[in-house]
């Protein structure tokens, strides 16, 4: 009977060890991400209770520097391909997000092991959640197929619906996660429904299959095809906080625990918009005109909205928030300019904003205390007397942030508005740039604060773990803002695998 | 005959999902996705995946539909709060725009019949599992991931407040 069945199967099933093992080399940075976070599942059931918070950020923390190893091997060996039946693929794009994904969790893991110990949180937990987010994140960066694109999108949305609302006892986190679930579903069934007519246009959902199929079809004016790009696009608006999709982003900065926070500002951003440029850039060439119309009012929208906003926030979470609605808007610019010397800004700023953002955020974590967090501006007076080289630092990031030469900030905006330039979309230009304008009256608020004299503050809580966080962030804000052609050239080459038009 | 099947069960189903969206009572909602599921079942069927037919009737009609049906009950029948007046105008405005996309993209697609595929192979268990294990492996342990850290995340949230300060109290002694 059983010789019977097998006699009838079609003879493409046969999978060889030799495939299976190339395969896997291909995703060994996502794969060895994965299997950390199934030890740390373990070791959080094996170890003695007041070890295991510890013991597992250390894992964390050692897995995610052998992922990071991985990926900057395979980085300098640049003979990535598709794996696993195209669904998959090891391109210098996909590594160069690996590379990103890892230093930001090793960051993120850092700051969040003396939070989660000052507040009394349980830690494991939230380090299988990070470590889960951090496997979504990767694999939106490899994903060369609709269906990996969805899974990837969905583990890293699960993973910060519950890490938002980790503080469970506080409504403010209750809400955020409560928030975050309902606009993330939405935005999911948006990507999928667009997925689906996508799909349903080209008969596959493997990205350069899709690319190819459309090339040919002659699909100027195909409904299908343009209703699945309008999902897309509001789906996609969605994660990356694009204004008038963006009004869940300050509500959710604020509830969620800090690191949190600055895990997704940077983190959630970045995925997406290596999902948009995986999707609308590689996939759907076919369609520039519709997306690029798209995501330019979104970004047009975005500058202008995120930065009147953030002028009159009170609350520093608030304000970088919004600050990072508009960020995404400059950031668009990029895709919209599409080219090698458009996706290459993209990947250089999306980097450099990993450490001048992120770090902003890991500064507000010296305010914590086990109450709760201390996030008004009024908190950060005198900040600068109290602990001169946290000033310094926090100084260095809303510099970077407002775009002041020469750091990492004002390269990652000159690349983006030259490439825009060049492309043709002068309008957009001037409008970030008058936006760019704007926003330094805000980030320089920020350091009026900081910069005030009072000495007498409340204590600071200042701890190794994040202050060496911070201390990386700001060192590479400006050593990229020195050298700025070691990233770019690094986002040149990772934009390479993506076809250009 | 497998026309008119389709036919009715196509009719059954999407009646199906109108219940689902339009009932006032959750529990309704419930039952009506439960049709849903069991008219998707039967094309399953007229498309020779005995083994889908199987797991889609066992896993969605039986065990996922009866967790759904308890959570429904045990919270209670829940009176709606009234729709703002607005909601209405708004929404069958996007219905319209969304109806005529639809109609026009039904007008411009060309449609085809189902391949003819060796049906002594398709939709049997081994046909789904080396579908599983060679092409679709990645999704597939993806999703298996995806699964896990949901599972631990509703575990962490449902756990009862006091036992976290239990735990705090102990890691305190302990230190």
């Amino acid at each position: 009977m059983t010789a019977v069945l097998l006699a009838s199967l079609p003879a493409h099933v046969s999978y060889p060890f030799s495939q299976a093992l190339s395969d896997l080399t291909q995703i060994a940075p996502i794969a060895w991400v994965t299997l950390t976070l199934l030890l740390c599942v373990l070791a959080d059931l094996i170890l003695p209770r007041h070890r295991r918070g510890t013991a597992v950020a250390s894992m964390a923390v050692a897995g995610l520097v052998v992922s990071l190893g991985f990926a900057v091997w395979f980085w300098y060996r640049g003979d990535g391909h598709g794996a696993y039946a195209g669904y998959v693929t090891g391109d210098r794009f996909a590594v160069f997000f690996e590379m990103l994904f890892a230093v930001l969790g090793i960051l993120v893991v850092l700051v969040s092991h003396a939070y989660l110990r000052r507040r009394g949180m349980l830690e494991s937990e939230f380090h299988v959640l990070t470590l889960a987010g951090i496997v979504g994140m990767m694999t939106l960066g490899a994903a060369t197929s609709l269906v990996t694109v969805f899974l990837g999108l969905e583990l890293l949305s699960v993973a910060f619906y519950v890490t938002c609302g980790f503080a469970r006892e506080e409504t403010t986190a209750q809400e955020a996660a409560a928030k975050y679930l309902l606009v993330g579903g939405f935005a999911s069934a948006f990507v999928l429904y667009g997925m689906a007519l996508v799909y349903g246009a080209a008969g596959s959902t493997l990205l350069p299959v899709i690319s190819q199929r459309l090339a040919h079809a002659g699909v100027l004016g195909n409904p299908l095809l343009s209703l699945g790009v309008i999902l897309l696009g509001v789906g996609f608006a969605f994660k990356v906080s694009g204004v008038p999709f963006h009004q869940w982003t300050p509500d959710v900065y604020q509830g969620a625990p800090l690191p949190v926070t600055a895990f997704m500002s940077v983190g959630t951003k970045a995925a997406a918009f290596a999902m948009i440029i995986r999707v609308f850039v590689q996939a759907l060439p076919s369609m520039t005109v519709e997306w690029q119309v798209l995501l330019a009012v979104v970004s047009a929208a975005s500058m202008i909205v995120g930065n009147l906003m953030a002028i009159v926030q009170t609350s520093v979470k608030r304000l970088l928030a919004y600050s990072g609605i508009a960020q995404a808007g400059y950031v668009l610019i990029g895709v919209v300019a599409g080219g090698r010397a458009g996706l290459g800004a993209v990947l250089f700023y999306l980097f450099a904003y990993l450490f001048f953002n992120f770090g902003a955020f890991a500064i507000l974590t010296v305010l914590v205390r086990p109450d709760g967090e201390h996030d008004d501006l009024g908190d950060l007076d005198g900040l600068g007397y109290r602990h001169p080289v946290l000033g310094v630092m926090m100084s260095i990031f809303m510099l970077s942030l407002a775009g002041f030469p020469p750091l990492a900030g004002f390269f990652g905006k000159f690349f983006l508005f030259s490439a825009g330039i060049a492309a043709g979309w002068t309008w957009l230009v001037v409008i970030a740039v008058l936006a760019s304008v704007v926003s330094v009256s805000y980030y320089l608020r920020v350091l009026l604060h900081v910069w005030t004299p009072e000495t007498a503050g409340k204590r600071l809580f200042v701890r190794a773990g994040p202050v060496a966080a911070v201390a990386v962030s700001a060192v590479l804000a400006v050593l990229f803002g020195i050298y700025p052609a070691l990233l770019y050239g690094a986002g040149l080459f990772g934009a390479a695998p993506i076809p250009g038009r | 005959m497998a026309a008119v099947i389709f036919w009715v069960m196509a009719v059954v189903a999407v009646l199906g999902g109108i219940g689902v969206v339009a009932s006032r009572q959750p529990i309704r909602s419930v039952l009506s996705l439960v049709v849903v599921m069991l008219a998707l079942a039967v094309e399953f069927l007229i498309l020779s995946a005995q083994f889908l037919f199987a797991v889609q009737i066992i896993v969605y009609a039986g065990a996922v539909m009866v967790l759904f049906l308890f959570v429904v009950a045990l919270l209670g029948p829940m009176k709606e709060r009234r729709q703002l007046r607005f909601q209405w105008g708004l929404a069958l405005l996007v219905a319209l725009v969304f109806g005529g996309f639809l109609y026009s993209m039904l007008g411009s697609v060309p449609f085809r019949a189902p391949q003819r595929t060796a049906l002594s192979v398709f939709g049997t268990v081994q046909d789904i599992a080396y579908g599983l294990f060679t092409k679709y492996l990645y999704p597939f342990e993806l999703t298996s991931v995806l699964l896990l850290v949901a599972a631990i995340g509703a575990i962490y949230l449902s756990r009862g407040g006091h036992g976290i300060q239990a735990r705090r109290e102990e890691d305190d002694r302990r230190a």
